[in-house]
């Protein structure tokens, strides 16, 4: 399933980078961390996390390899690319002059 | 790397690989998660049975989730296009008869009307085959009277061809031919339509030689050696088509006539598909000694010329009346009173062309609406026998949008088949056409294709 309507689009791909950006990280451990950290305000389910990890990974921003878990089960392990670390330093700039603008027109109205 | 040339090599990989490893590497991935959402539950303190059901209830199925996440690749549209197409294909192989009728009403709707259209088109705004730029020539005529009384003569002698051709400068150039039958040897005796034409004849009418060359310059003077340019028909049928027989020499009349050109497929001037041979005017000396025809002091002569850009008929009918004028004056004959006339070279009148499409072009498109309809009612019954089939596809997680993209695909590839269809039976119908209509340029015409198409 997609994120609810009022998470902004893009938002996911973010987080997921963020996430990724403390080091490897498999499928399951994301989605897990991601309803942790946001505390399930996002649905960190497989439909909205792996599509969103695929593009992602298409867009070389992480690299995936298999490996096997703590729990010793294969699992796909994400690792965060140069490209990638770009990448969140951008899209975290562009949130943060987002919601700054949008504070400051809720808080100056 | 950029990410969008990131994301191009990643399609191109996965197409290269072929889609078997990419469905298995995301079967894989989905396992893995389904596994480590159940041992986590397990952990939990569940039991393996309910940690299986809950964990597959929370995931919401395996399939959606997979469809998601291709949906999600780069080049999916094309991939996901692809695989309808083939299932596309494979349905309309489910049921061959309806295809069938579909396809082949569509297809005779198609072929009739495309065969109609190019044959109106050719009839009546193409070019006469081997003719360029048509619409810049125009045939001349002149006629004297020496009062309200006396009888019109035709002016149409070499001398009246000299003076037209050295005075009016409106024109790029301008030809004179005469027709004639004459026998030939190849080696059986053969009657052949004949021009004997002036040496610009090709030149003005913009025709090259098919097959070695048209008349040089001074090939109408008396003294070269006798030459002759024989029609596409006529070295088909005569030649047997073999490259060779530019060089040979044959026997017209009396003469000996060296073959040095082959004209293109149809060529016949003013008048297409009716002309075997061309021999400058010069031979008629040559060939005058077996014939009568040549006899006749004024040789009946037709004058063509071809426009230059900026000029048009009238002007040059006021030319040649004047010149033909002072021609007269200068022989002394004094008090006449010259006309000019110019035809347009077209089988139909400009002025009726608009009024004849409109009344041919909608017999064959009623045609083409009849086929149109009877395929649409074969496509709805066949849709009623399907419904059981969408409701099956419907259930198990297609999207409204994927199944009306299906059938869309499959009409698309249903009416693709029939255009490749009537083009086919179009091209064969308009070749059996041409047997009769050689003279008809009547080639599928892109632009006649594409009206066809929209």
């Amino acid at each position: 399933m997609p994120p609810r309507k009022d998470v902004p689009s893009g938002t996911l791909d973010l987080l997921i980078l963020r996430i990724v950006a403390r080091g490897p990280m498999h499928g399951w451990g994301l989605m897990k961390r991601l309803s942790e950290l946001t505390n399930d305000v996002f649905q960190a389910t497989p439909g909205a996390v792996f599509p969103a990890l695929q593009r992602i990974e298409e867009s070389g921003w992480v690299t995936g390899e298999w490996g096997v878990s703590e729990n010793n089960r294969k699992a796909r392990f994400y690792t965060i690319t140069k490209a990638g670390r770009r990448q969140l330093e951008k899209e975290r700039e562009h949130w943060n002059a987002i919601t700054a603008a949008v504070s400051r027109v809720l808080e100056g109205a | 790397m950029s990410a969008r040339l990131s994301r191009l090599r990643a399609m191109l990989r996965r197409w290269c690989r072929g889609t078997s490893a990419s469905e298995r590497a995301l079967d894989e991935e989905i396992a893995s998660v389904l596994e480590h959402e159940i041992g986590a539950r397990i952990a939990d303190g569940m039991s393996p049975a309910d940690a299986q059901r809950t964990a597959r209830a929370a995931f919401g199925g395996a399939e959606p989730v997979k469809e998601h996440i291709r949906e999600a690749r780069t080049g999916a549209l094309v991939e996901s296009v692809v695989r309808d197409t083939r299932y596309a294909w494979r349905s309309i192989w489910r049921s061959p008869g309806s295809s069938l009728a579909v396809v082949g009403s569509l297809a005779i709707g198609l072929a009739v009307t495309i065969a109609a259209m190019a044959f109106v088109n050719a009839l009546m705004f193409g070019d006469y085959p081997g003719v360029a730029d048509q619409r810049r020539l125009i045939e001349v005529g002149l006629s004297r009277t020496a009062g309200e009384n006396s009888p019109d003569v035709v002016m149409r002698s070499e001398a009246d061809y000299l003076a037209l051709r050295d005075g009016l400068d409106g024109l790029q150039g301008l030809t004179a031919f005469s027709g004639a039958v004459v026998t030939a040897a190849l080696p059986e005796p053969h009657s052949l339509a004949a021009r004997l034409v002036s040496a610009n004849y090709f030149e003005v009418f913009g025709t090259r030689a098919r097959l070695g060359r048209t008349f040089t310059p001074d090939e109408d003077r008396p003294t070269r050696a006798a030459v002759a340019v024989i029609s596409y028909r006529s070295w088909r049928r005569d030649f047997n088509g073999d490259p060779s027989a530019i060089g040979r020499a044959i026997r017209v009349a009396d003469a000996y006539v060296t073959v040095v050109g082959v004209a293109p497929d149809g060529f016949g001037g003013t008048t297409p598909g009716l002309v075997d041979i061309w021999m400058p005017m010069a031979m008629s000396a040559l060939l005058a000694r077996d014939s009568t025809w040549m006899s006749s002091p004024e040789r009946r002569m037709t004058f063509v010329g071809r426009l230059k850009d900026d000029v048009s008929a009238v002007q040059i009918r006021a030319a040649a009346e004047a010149i033909a004028t002072q021609r007269l004056a200068a022989e002394g004959l004094s008090g006449q009173h010259v006309k000019a006339a110019t035809f347009d070279i077209s089988l139909v009148d400009p002025s009726l062309r608009a009024r004849a499409a409109w009344l041919v072009t909608p017999i064959p498109v009623l045609v083409l609406v009849i086929a149109c309809v009877n395929a649409s009612v074969l496509l709805l019954a066949r849709g009623t026998r399907r419904a059981h089939e969408l409701a099956v596809r419907l259930a198990i997680g297609a999207s409204r949008g994927r199944v009306v993209r299906q059938l869309v695909i499959e009409s698309l590839a249903l009416g693709l088949l029939a255009a490749g269809v009537g083009i086919l039976l179009a091209s064969w119908g308009l070749r059996v056409a041409s047997l009769q209509f050689f003279w008809l340029s009547m080639a599928i015409d892109a632009s006649v294709l594409a009206e066809r198409c929209s």
